[in-house]
């Protein structure tokens, strides 16, 4: 039997209430950028800068990280098995999501120019990027731990980088969904997923990332950033996304 | 699946979320796991409940 993975969602205020995580700092704080500051001085400059980027990894500080390699051999080793189960997700949904992606493509290639002018610059940018049609196979490729710039993934970066491939390729297919249905709540969890899966390629892709979204935020209100992408996904929707839920439905 | 089955499990996902980052756990990487548990199939989601029941039994098992 067919299974579709997007009906059914529960209403989120259900929810009990996610741990409060402290606010992302972009300078070093106080105290790692004093530690910053003594390693650069000292001639182990390089080592302890990457003990620093390798603490920051995880949830452990640096002194637990040292003091503790057992609890990290056990943590790596779960987030290893972990991604084992998400890779399978992958191979089992990535068939019906290329199928969709490559329908996707080819409506939307027309429409280009359309969407160009609803959309400021920073945001076509950011499109363009979570858009690309090859991401899913980067990710995988990233998931099985290949090597990125000649530095072999850590295990949490293949984590990351295999859900935000994933977080974002189900957030097209809700927009895309949502836009032929006009179901507003298939629309609002794509929202969810896309901000989900922006702040993963934040994380990952950094200052040029990051530098988008300053700008869209100079243009919308951040929390409205992904009613943007649903106004583009309507833009699509005026111009010729009739019928894809029945692609939709017959590709899962 | 009905909805009371999901969210009992999306429950169950965030208590263990809450107890792993307790322990040492990036709370980051395991939050992204509530979002990704409606597209898992359930002997998937099976998997993840016990890969993060045995790392979390693992990680107590140290303090002790």
């Amino acid at each position: 039997m067919k299974e579709n993975y997007f009906v059914n969602i529960p209403p989120q205020e259900a929810l009990p209430p996610l741990k409060k995580l402290p606010p992302r700092e972009i300078n070093p704080l106080p105290d790692q950028a004093a530690d910053l500051e003594q390693a650069e001085s000292a001639s182990e400059a390089p080592e302890k800068s990457l003990d620093l980027m390798a603490a920051a990894e995880g949830g452990m500080n640096a002194t637990e990280r040292e003091s503790s390699p057992e609890k990290m051999e056990i943590m790596e080793n779960a987030r290893d098995e972990r991604l084992g189960i998400l890779k399978n997700v992958f191979e089992r949904i990535k068939g019906p999501l290329e199928t969709i992606k490559q329908s996707a493509k080819e409506k939307m290639a027309p429409l280009k120019q359309k969407i160009d002018e609803h959309l400021p610059k920073p945001a076509q940018e950011m499109i363009s990027q979570l858009m690309d049609a090859s991401s899913m196979k980067m990710y995988l490729e990233a998931a099985k731990g290949k090597t990125v710039v000649g530095r072999k993934l850590s295990p949490k970066e293949r984590v990351i980088s295999a859900l935000a491939g994933g977080t974002n390729d189900i957030a097209k297919c809700l927009f895309a969904y949502a836009a032929s249905s006009g179901s507003p709540e298939y629309a609002q969890l794509g929202g969810l997923a896309y901000g989900a899966s922006w702040a993963l390629l934040l994380a990952k892709n950094g200052p040029k990332m990051f530098k988008n979204l300053k700008e869209l935020a100079g243009y919308y209100d951040f929390s409205q950033a992904s009613a943007v992408l649903v106004r583009s996904e309507a833009v699509f929707s005026q111009y010729g996304y009739q019928n894809f839920d029945e692609r939709f439905s017959s590709a899962i | 699946m009905n909805n009371m089955d999901i969210l009992e499990q999306k429950i169950r996902l965030q208590k263990l979320i809450n107890d792993l980052s307790e322990l040492g756990e990036d709370p980051e990487e395991l939050a992204f796991w509530q979002n990704f548990l409606e597209a898992m199939s359930e002997e998937e989601r099976e998997k993840l409940f016990s890969n993060l029941e045995e790392e979390k039994k693992k990680l107590e098992s140290l303090k002790k």
